[in-house]
Order: C-alpha cells, then structure tokens, then sequence
C-alpha cells in the first residue's frame, strides 16, 4: 500500500463524507484522516498528533487557505517531505501553477460526479 | 592909256597874248579887269601883258603877282597845286585874299624880292596851304623872281614852282622809317642781327641778340660774326649761306643752340627767322637774323605741353563724360570717349562750337548755363538733370549729375569751361522704378486683405499700415503712423515680440507663429488676441534690411472656437473615460460576481450531481420508478453544472493586454484539431487547414474561438455525408472592411472562414445565433448550452475584431472571422 494514511484538509463535510465514500470503495485499507482547518491539520501534524502519507489538500477555507498551507508545510522539515495533492473547485490556472510552485505534487479538480471521484482515487492509489 | 574906243580887231589884238591858254586864258579873258586897279587889258603895260603871256602859255606851273594888291595870275599847269575846293579860280584877286592862310610865311619872301630884285629859291619847302578843302601839307619846290614893268621898275613876282610832296614825304619816311628801326632794332626784346656778305660781317646788332651769346653790341659790330662763336658757324652758315644767295627766308622753331661764352657754355631753344637783307636797290647784300629767346618758354612750354599731355590722357581715359570748351563761342577742344559716346558722336566735333555739335539743347537753358560760367567763374553743378540728346535720329531722355567749371587761361582770365558729368539715367530709371515699386508696395499692403503693416528702422516705427491690422490693433490710423510700434500699442509689449522682432531685424531670417495669442487693450478691455503671423525681414533693392514687415491673419475666432471645442471634447472624454471606467468597473464587478457565482453555484451542482450518484447503490434493483428519477436528478444536475461552467468561462472572457502575444493560428488550427481526435475520428471527418497568419491574440481564448467553431462543425455534421471543415484566411479586401462591421476601418484584417457541410441554417437566424443561451434546436437534439457561439462572438470582440455567419439551410455553415493583422 503505497498511503496508508491519507489526510484530507476541507472545510466542507459532505466534500469529506463523498471523499470517504468514494476511498472506501476504491481501498478500505487506507487510512482516511478528515481534518476540517488547514490550521489545526499543520498543529496537530507538527506536534505529531496526527500523520499522513498523502495530503488531499482544498484552497478556499477560512482562516488558513490551502495556499498559505502549503506553503507552512514546506517550512517544516519533517513535514516537507508529505506529498500534497491539491483537491480543489478552482480550475483557474493562475492558481494551478501557484500551488505547484508551493510544492503541491499535483490539482485536481473536485469532480462533478461520483463515478469521476473513484477513477481518480484509483489512479492515484493503484 | 588910249582913249579913244576899242574896236572889235583892236579887242581882239588886245587879247592876243591871252588866246588860247586853256581853262586859265578864258578865265583870264573872261575877268572883269575894268574892276580891277589893273583896268583892262588893254591899258596894261606890256611888260605885264608879256608876263601874263608867257605864264599862260606855260606848260610849267607858273604864278604871277602884279601890282600893289599882288593881282594874282597863273596857268592850268599849276591848276593842280590849287586842288579844288580851294583858292581856284583866284585870277584878279588880290595876292593877300588868295594867300591868306600863308602870308605870314610868304610875304617876307615877296617883299624881299620886291625890294631887292634877287630871286628866291626853295627846295622841298613845306608850305601849307588850304586845299580839297583842308590844310595839306605840301613840299615845294619853287623861285620868287622880280618881275619888271615897262619902266624898269619891278611891279610884280614871277613864281615857279613844283610840289615835291611826295618825294618829300618819301624821304621823311625813310628818315622816320630810318630810324624807327634802328630804334626798334635797339630796344626790341628780339635778338636782331644784320650780317653782310659771305663773311657775316656785322652791320646791325642789338643786345638783345648780344645777351642770346653774352657778348657786347661792341664785341659784334663790325666782326666777322663766325669770329665771334665759331663754334656754331657749321650749323648755322650753311642755312644763312641759303637765304642770301636765294632769297628763301628760313625759319625755325624751337631750334636748340650751344655757345661758348669765356669758361662756359650758353644754352637755349630760339625761333629764329633768316631774311635776305636787301639795299635801297632792292639787291640782297647780306642776311637779317632775328632771333626769338624760347628757352623759358620752350621749358614752360615742355611742361606745359607735359601737362597738357597728362590733362588729355587723364581726360581721354577717365571714365566719365568731360568736355572742354573754349572762349564764349564754347568751341569745343577737348572731347573723352565717355562724353563722345553719351553724344553719340564722334572725334569730328573737336573744332565745332558746343551749340553746334548739339542743337538738341537749344531752349533747355544749357547754352546759358555754359555763358554763364564763362562769364562769372562761378561753376555750375546740376544734379539728377534731365537732358533729352539726339541718339541714332531719335530724342532720347537721359538723367545727369553734370557740373560746369570755368576754365583759366595763362593771363589769368576765363578762357573756357570745363563740363563734367555722370550718367545717372539707368540709376534714375532703377530709382524711379524702385520708387514706383516702393509706391506700388505701399499701396499692395494698404489693400491686402491680410493684415499688414512695415516697420522700419530698429525702433520698428510704423511705416505703413493697413486697416486689416489696424483692426486687429484696435488703433486708429493716425494714433500709430510714423511712431515706434512699442509705443503706439504699449499693451503690446513684453509679450516676448521686442525680441523676435529685434531678431528678423538684425538676422534677416523670417519667424512664424501660428495661433500665437497676444495681450492687447482694445475698445476699452483686454484681449487675447490669436494671431497666425509672419514677421520678415523688409529689404531694398541691395539687400539690406531697412525694418520688418509683418503679415497677420487674426485666427481667434477659429482658436476659440477650437478651444471650446477641446474643452468639450476633454469634457466628454472625462465623462467618457469616467463611464467606461464605470463600466469596466461594473464589467469587472459583473465578471468578479459572475465568477463568483458560477463558483459558488458549482458546489451545490456538484454535490447534488454526486450524491445523487452515490444514491444509485441504494436504489431497489427493479425499481424503475426510483432509478428514472435519479436519472431526472443526475440529468439536471449535469446540465447545470455545465451551464455554470460555461458562464464561468464566459465572465471570465477578459480582454487582459498582459496575456496577447505571438500566436500562430496554424500551430493553434494544429492542437485544436488534437484535441478533437477523438471525434473527428468518431465522425470520419476532414479538417482542411490552409496556413493561417501569425497575430496578435490571447492564445486560450484563440483556442477557444476555434475549438467552439470546430466543436459546432462537427455536432452539426450531416450524418449522410462525411463531414468536411475547410478552415482558410486570407486579407480583408478594402471592400469588405469598407462593408462590415469592423470596429476600425483604418485597420488591416485577416478574413478567416471555418466552414462546414453540415446542416446549417437559416440565414434569417444568422445573428440570433450569436446571442447567449440562444439555441436552434432542442436541447435533445443537439447538446449544448448555446453559449458557445456568444462566447465566440465576446473573444472576437475581445480583439478588436468582426464575426458573422453565412449559410444554407440544409448545405453547412460558413463562420468569418475578422481579425485585426499585426502591424509591423
């Protein structure tokens, strides 16, 4: 298994509760890690509370943006390393090339539909 | 006496002794002697009658006193010594009467031979006496001798006599002639010199000739005159030798002669003239030298002809006219080239009076002029004088600065007048020309319809101004004419026009301004006046600048009018610019709310879309009920999904400049296609692409543009042919930008076509279908959200550019697109 622990940074729940559905279909083996701020996902990474082999990470939320996010992982050593794949509703591409630059392995943009949600969790996982 | 009568015979007896005897004997017969103390004839004694007898009869010039009265008778012989007018006839009369002038000096002589019987004789003695009625000078040459009666008593004077006037007076002028000469010969400043034969001995000699060789008149009389000055004897005796032998005179001028006179030589110019010297008889025995001292003269005479030489050279080759004219006739004696050919004459008119050579000038006053001048010495001089001369038959008018000056001859007085002149005809000409042209300049800026005005001088007075710039003033003519321009419209000043003008002055070069506004008080308040102007440098005919002259079009109106209307125009595009920042401000706030929306509107879609589908697995297999309605659900869902994307994409359609660059429409043609693979393979399509030009555009939204065309081509396609897409550009002609709705007609564009054999569709629709959301078909029939073609038409717009859609129901669509073409 090549992430056993994944964490997803997002404010919405449903986006969380279709993420898990989905994940769960594709390989109930991982590990789901819901977190609903980037800032309290940053803490309680730092302070080794939670872990994670794989960040799906959203932009648009309150207090910490996925942007601002990415770019704190990066200043910590032991967090740097995580891949951050950014998951998210922007298809602007201005921001896509941000979030590559800011470390992010890849953006996808949240599908519209289910069917779509497991295709990628598969090519992503498998 | 007898007594008794005389008879006819004894009359005639009587008379005998005086018959005949020409006028005298009847004069003499004819006197009543009865008269007389005589008494007839017939009573005279015979002595007296004898006498008588024989002096009438004489043919010598005889006179006879008789008696106590002296009764006097002569023959016609002596007639002559009489003359007329005089004593004759004096027969009868009384000695006394007859001689009274001349008988103080006679009557001593008759006395004495009456008393003494001795005869007297004269010789060439002068006794005047009345005749042909005056008192002659008369030389005689006569006796006095008794005359005796019958008694033997002497009662009368026998006179014989002949007048030797002539031969007197001959004598007393060779006497005076005599010595006349030798007076003349003595005292006469001319060298004269009597030499007598072959030897030149000297006769005559006087000391004027002595001083010519510095000798004495005693060292010359008498010698051998080649004794004297040998020296020159081979020169001078061969000519003297000449003249004795032949007669010729001989003369010469200015002769040069050198004599030695003691230790030194004497040298001199003589005239000299060599005359045979003849005797009384007429024979030439010698030769008379007189000998003119010329030496000063021939020194004065050198310089003077040296000067006179100079004065003609200089005369003849001075360059303007001069004349010399001498003595009143104004006898023309000295002519130049210059004043011949002003003349128009020649040499010819040297010798000829000056109112001869031009009779032209009779009347003009010059003939006095010239008088004048001889005759006062106070010159004359003329200036600028017309003198209308005969030229080639023709009176031909000429201008003259001439002057007269009289002329002085070596005595001191006027000898003639010296005529100087200039030809000033062509400078009068060129100056009346230039006065005319001056006038005619004048009357040029008083007339032109601009505003014009001359300054001259560096104060710039006002020379001449017309009433255009007189308006433009707001000055009256009379207020500004003839003042400095700065103090005629002192409200003119320090607007900077002192120095431009002092610079055309001084530079010559010409300043322009156009729509140069100036200060002015006018009619009462201040203007600014615009004015399009020239100031020039004003010139004579040689150039130089006399002031400058400025020419003025009063353009305010036109800037006003131009102002006003820059302002509104500033107005408007403040306004406008404020509206468009307006609008793009609500453009941006429309697109930012647009973006947000379809955003924020995308995430409930999205998670109805996806729930609904995670629903599916808790659908009763078998429930076709369930299942159809989640299909509705998912179905909507999609269908707005797709719809806020669009929208999203379409408020997102910005014209942001930072994103145009280079795009090559063939290498975009090229991935468009690409991407499209799939269907066109699915269809079976063809996709001919000519090669597109390179512009200025915004790549994606090129991308998009195209794709949306493409994507239409093909979901239009009629499925019983094989969908073909031919894409071409080539330039817009002139025609079509003229024709179509391009945003600017100045601009080049690319008409490019994307054309397909598709369905296509009514022309009538052929702008509805660029409208959002607008649709043809049922959304069944042919998918799509009807946006793609509004989006289309905003990325077109976007650039500047043109769309529209030309098609055939039933035969496929052509889209043109116009674009605008880079400019290099």
């Amino acid at each position: 298994m090549r992430y056993p622990r994944i964490m997803h940074v997002d404010d919405d729940d449903d986006d969380q509760e279709i993420f898990q559905t989905a994940l769960q279909q594709v390989n109930p083996s991982v590990d789901y890690v819901p977190v609903n701020s980037a800032l309290a996902a940053l803490d309680q990474l730092l302070n080794k509370e939670l872990e994670a082999d794989l960040i799906f990470l959203d932009l648009n939320m309150p207090e910490m943006n996925g942007q601002q996010f990415l770019t704190e992982i990066r200043k910590h050593e032991q967090l740097r390393g995580i891949p951050v794949i950014v998951f998210s509703t922007s298809s602007h591409i201005p921001t896509i090339e941000l979030v590559k630059e800011l470390g992010a392995r890849d953006f996808i943009t949240k599908p519209a539909n289910f069917k779509e949600m497991i295709q990628i969790l598969k090519s992503i996982l498998l | 006496m007898s007594t008794y009568s005389e008879s006819s015979e004894t009359q005639k007896d009587r008379f005998a002794f005086i018959a005949g005897a020409g006028e005298m004997g009847q004069l003499t017969r004819e006197f009543n002697w009865e008269a007389s103390p005589l008494g007839p004839p017939g009573d005279w004694p015979l002595s007296l009658k004898t006498t008588v007898g024989i002096v009438l009869h004489s043919a010598f010039p005889m006179f006879l006193f008789w008696g106590k009265d002296l009764t006097c008778f002569y023959n016609d012989s002596f007639l002559p010594s009489l003359g007329v007018g005089g004593k004759h006839p004096a027969v009868g009369k009384p000695g006394r009467e007859v001689w009274g002038d001349i008988w103080e000096q006679i009557s001593p002589w008759l006395t004495q031979v009456m008393e003494t019987g001795k005869p007297v004789f004269f010789e060439d003695q002068l006794v005047p006496f009345y005749r042909n009625g005056r008192k002659e000078e008369i030389y005689w040459t006569f006796s006095y001798s008794p005359a005796y009666g019958d008694d033997g008593t002497i009662n009368g004077i026998f006179v014989t006599c002949f007048e030797t006037t002539p031969k007197v007076k001959s004598l007393d002028r060779l006497e005076d002639a005599s010595r006349q000469f030798h007076n003349l010969v003595r005292d006469v400043p001319i060298g004269i010199v009597v030499l007598i034969g072959k030897e030149k001995i000297v006769r005559i000699v006087n000391e004027s000739y002595g001083r010519l060789i510095d000798r004495t008149v005693d060292e010359l009389q008498d010698k051998p005159l080649w004794d004297v000055i040998p020296e020159v004897a081979a020169e001078f005796d061969p000519m003297l030798e000449g003249v004795r032998l032949t007669g010729n005179p001989v003369y010469l001028y200015d002769h040069p002669y050198t004599v030695n006179a003691g230790d030194k030589q004497i040298s001199g110019f003589l005239n000299v003239v060599y005359q045979p010297f003849r005797e009384a008889d007429g024979t030439i025995t010698g030769v008379m030298a007189l000998c003119q001292d010329v030496t000063v003269q021939m020194r004065d005479h050198k310089k003077v002809k040296e000067s006179e030489l100079r004065v003609r050279s200089i005369v003849e080759s001075a360059p303007f006219p001069i004349g010399v004219y001498t003595g009143r006739e104004m006898r023309i004696e000295l002519v130049n080239r210059s004043i011949m050919d002003v003349w128009g004459k020649g040499y010819d008119v040297v010798g000829r009076n000056y109112a001869e050579v031009l009779p032209e000038l009779e009347g003009t006053g010059i003939y006095q002029q010239l008088d004048s001048v001889f005759t006062t010495g106070i010159p004359i001089h003329f200036r600028n004088q017309r003198v209308d001369l005969m030229v080639d038959g023709q009176l031909q008018p000429f201008y003259f600065n001439y002057s007269f000056t009289p002329l002085y001859g070596p005595d001191g007085n006027i000898s003639g007048v010296m005529n100087t002149a200039a030809d000033v005809t062509d400078l009068h000409l060129a100056k009346q020309k230039i006065e005319q042209s001056e006038k005619n300049f004048r009357n040029m800026v008083l007339q032109a319809p601009v505003a014009m005005c001359i300054l001259l001088g560096p104060d710039h007075i006002i020379e001449v101004v017309n009433s255009d710039m007189l308006e433009i003033w707001g000055k009256a003519h009379e207020h500004v004419i003839g003042r400095p321009v700065f103090d005629a419209l002192p409200d003119a000043k320090e607007q900077g026009l002192e120095l431009l003008m002092k610079q055309v002055y001084e530079t010559g070069e010409s300043f322009a301004a156009t729509e140069h506004p100036v200060q002015l008080f006018r009619n009462g308040q201040w203007d600014t006046v615009y004015q399009n102007f020239v100031y020039d440098a004003y010139r004579d005919s040689d150039g130089t600048i006399l002031g400058v002259l400025a020419i003025s079009v009063n353009v305010t109106p036109q800037v006003l009018a131009r102002l006003q209307i820059e302002e509104i125009v500033t107005q408007r595009t403040h306004e406008l610019a404020e509206a468009n920042e307006n609008l793009s401000r609500s453009n941006e706030e429309l697109a930012q709310f647009a973006y947000i929306a379809s955003h924020d509107l995308q995430e409930p879609a999205r998670k109805v879309s996806t729930y609904s589908q995670m629903l599916e697995e808790y659908i009763k297999p078998g429930d076709e009920r369930a299942s159809g309605y989640l299909e509705k659900i998912q179905n909507a869902a999609d269908r707005m999904l797709v719809l806020i994307r669009d929208v999203l994409a379409y408020s997102q359609l910005t014209r942001d400049a930072t994103t145009v660059t280079d795009v090559s429409l063939s290498k975009l043609m090229e991935e468009v296609v690409g991407d499209f693979e799939l269907l066109i393979e699915q269809k079976q399509a063809v996709v001919n692409c000519s090669p597109l030009p390179v512009i200025r555009a915004i790549p994606l939204q090129m991308s998009q543009l195209f794709g949306n065309l493409v994507s239409n081509s093909l979901k239009f396609s009629d499925g019983r042919r094989t969908p073909v897409i031919t894409i071409k550009a080539t330039p817009a002609t002139p025609e079509e930008i003229k024709a179509l709705a391009v945003p600017d007609k100045n601009k080049a564009y690319h008409h490019i076509t994307v054309a397909d054999n598709g369905i296509g569709f009514a022309q009538e629709y052929g702008e509805q279908i660029f409208n959002i959301f607008q649709r043809l078909h049922g959304k069944k029939a042919y998918e799509g959200t009807g946006i793609g073609l509004a989006t289309c038409r905003k990325i077109v717009q976007n650039h500047g550019g043109h769309i529209y859609a030309s098609s055939v129901k039933g035969e496929g669509a052509t889209f043109h697109i116009l674009l605008p073409a880079r400019t290099e």
